[in-house]
């Protein structure tokens, strides 16, 4: 069969060599600023995302497609107000899960129905029938630590494991039930995988102990379930996780997407031989270095985990939105040819 | 170890272990025993500054900071009446804290102001996105003695280069520090702040040895 980026990844995946190393770049915030699209239209008009993603593709390249990440969209669902700036991500500016005895009203959204759900189903849905079968589509869930952050407050969530350790808990089966609900309509309407974000598991934030007692258990169960029905999934956890990398490889995902302050030849070591590495060149070099330090970095991640494949290569984690697209083609260009 | 000595040791130990209770209660026997509030607030921040060092060296991380900066702040509820007037004045710096430009995650500058928080500053947090106007206003309005820059982008990063200028010309008597994922010492020194702080703990050392000299 003649290698494209879906068997490229495939491939990847399975831990072995494919044809030449695999583009993953998360360049959502770039690829909206050279489309001259306001954050904000996207965020009302799915096609518009498609537009900019695809787009994306083409002016830098990627052996992936995305939907439009992290905009919050399970915990909107659920309650939580958003603040939606013109030219900027937004945020939750006031959280559904005020106190805990908000818990017992919450329901599970219905991805079909609620929020601004239906429309990441419409993107996906776009997005496969543009380049499905050539690309793979990859969609965002919140991992559940992450969503109850957006329906706590991230403070206060924090606070909540020493002050409510057990309300936590149950707020973290129901952010499960969440993202498995919604990850299941996102491959129902297209997906190939999904991307289970958790930026706040960071090492830099949370200690391991508490990631492994009270957070992972959650992630874990999303992880098994999506794999029971054979739905492949990738990882990401922002900063520096080199602490935590067998326990979060420990739930049975096919990739974990590593920022720039783990070194990826120490996480080859540690867990390459049972998942998928992704990375994990510095965003902030991505925004400021020259063409020759990006092919420098590029090259080095390449060195340091494409060895026997299960590697595909990436941003530590999200491209700046200032960044030169010329840096961005640059890494599709190493990764292009790279020879194992 | 003198009575005193035990009081403060107390209190000292109720911040790291984030024991609410236990903080309130030393604060009371402090006032009791005679202690000077100001001291006993001392004693507190010695506890603050166990916990940095502990944070720096990755031993605790943000939720034991959180608990202990509130554990801080409830003693530190308990002692402020007892303040002699000019102690209020000189335990305390007010500082301004703002994202020049919106960026993806801002948890790094809420950590800074935390930390800040918790050592006893007072902090006026603009949020992100905070125009030059707003900065100049904030630090006109309030007697303020130090203003933290955050930027993600580098087109904040050229703002913040005529910014720092700005209020250089304007508020002659603030001091300005700036970090944030693109921007390094070197970077600080070219545009003339007058200090850069790679995290939060450094960022509380830098104000502090800041604030000291002026």
């Amino acid at each position: 069969m003649e290698s494209n980026s879906v068997s490229r990844v495939k491939k990847a995946l399975e831990l072995k060599v494919p044809n030449r190393v695999p583009f993953f770049p998360m360049f959502r915030d770039l690829v909206i600023r050279i489309s001259e699209f306001n954050f904000s239209e996207c965020m009302h008009d799915p096609f518009r995302f498609v537009e900019a993603e695809l787009n994306g593709m083409k002016k830098m390249g990627s052996d992936v497609a995305q939907d439009f990440s992290a905009i919050h969209v399970e915990s909107e669902a659920i309650g939580s107000e958003l603040d939606i700036p013109e030219k900027d991500s937004p945020s939750v500016v006031n959280p559904a899960v005020k106190d805990y005895s908000d818990l017992k009203q919450l329901s599970v959204p219905d991805p079909r129905k609620d929020g601004r759900m239906p429309k990441m189903l419409d993107i996906v849905n776009e997005l496969k029938k543009k380049i499905g079968g050539r690309y793979p589509i990859v969609a965002y869930v919140q991992c559940p630590f992450r969503n109850a952050a957006m329906l706590r407050g991230t403070d206060r969530l924090m606070m909540d494991l020493y002050d409510y350790p057990e309300k936590l808990n149950e707020l973290l089966k129901f952010t499960t039930e969440v993202g498995i609900r919604y990850g299941e309509s996102l491959v129902n309407a297209g997906a190939d995988y999904l991307f289970l974000s958790d930026p706040i598991s960071s090492g830099n934030l949370l200690s391991a102990e508490h990631y492994k007692n009270t957070v992972f258990p959650h992630t874990k169960r999303m992880v098994e379930s999506f794999k029971e029905q054979g739905i492949k999934t990738f990882m990401h956890v922002c900063g520096d996780t080199s602490d935590r990398l067998e326990i979060m490889s420990s739930s049975g995902v096919d990739c974990l997407s590593l920022d720039h302050q783990v070194d990826l030849d120490y996480a080859k070591e540690i867990v390459g031989d049972e998942v998928c590495l992704m990375g994990n060149v510095d965003p902030s070099r991505i925004l400021s270095e020259s063409i020759e330090e990006i092919e420098k970095l590029s090259k080095k991640c390449c060195s340091l985990a494409a060895e026997n494949g299960g590697f595909i290569l990436s941003s530590g984690c999200g491209i700046p939105a200032g960044s030169p697209v010329e840096n961005v083609r640059t890494m599709f260009k190493v990764a292009k040819s790279w020879t194992y | 170890m003198s009575d005193k000595g035990k009081v403060l040791n107390r209190l000292k130990r109720a911040i790291i272990d984030h024991d609410e209770e236990k903080a309130v209660t030393a604060s009371k026997k402090a006032i009791e025993s005679g202690i000077d509030a100001y001291e006993a607030m001392k004693g507190c921040n010695e506890g603050l500054k166990v916990l940095g060092q502990k944070y720096e060296k990755g031993d605790v991380f943000v939720p034991e900071i959180l608990v202990s900066a509130r554990t801080m702040k409830a003693a530190v509820e308990e002692l402020k009446p007892y303040l002699k007037e000019e102690q209020g004045e000189k335990g305390v710096g007010k500082i301004v804290l703002g994202v020049v430009e919106g960026d993806i995650h801002d948890i790094g500058k809420n950590l800074v102001k935390l930390m800040l928080e918790a050592s006893g500053y007072e902090v006026i947090d603009l949020g992100k996105d905070v125009e030059d106007r707003e900065f100049i206003e904030a630090l006109k309005k309030d007697r303020v003695d130090l203003v933290g820059l955050s930027a993600l982008i580098a087109s904040s990063m050229q703002r913040m280069e005529s910014l720092v200028a700005k209020i250089h010309e304007e508020c002659p008597e603030v001091d300005v520090i700036i970090g944030g994922g693109p921007v390094n010492e070197q970077y600080a020194d070219e545009i003339g702040a007058d200090g850069y702080a790679d995290d939060a703990a450094a960022a509380v050392r830098l104000v502090n040895s800041l604030i000291e000299n002026n």
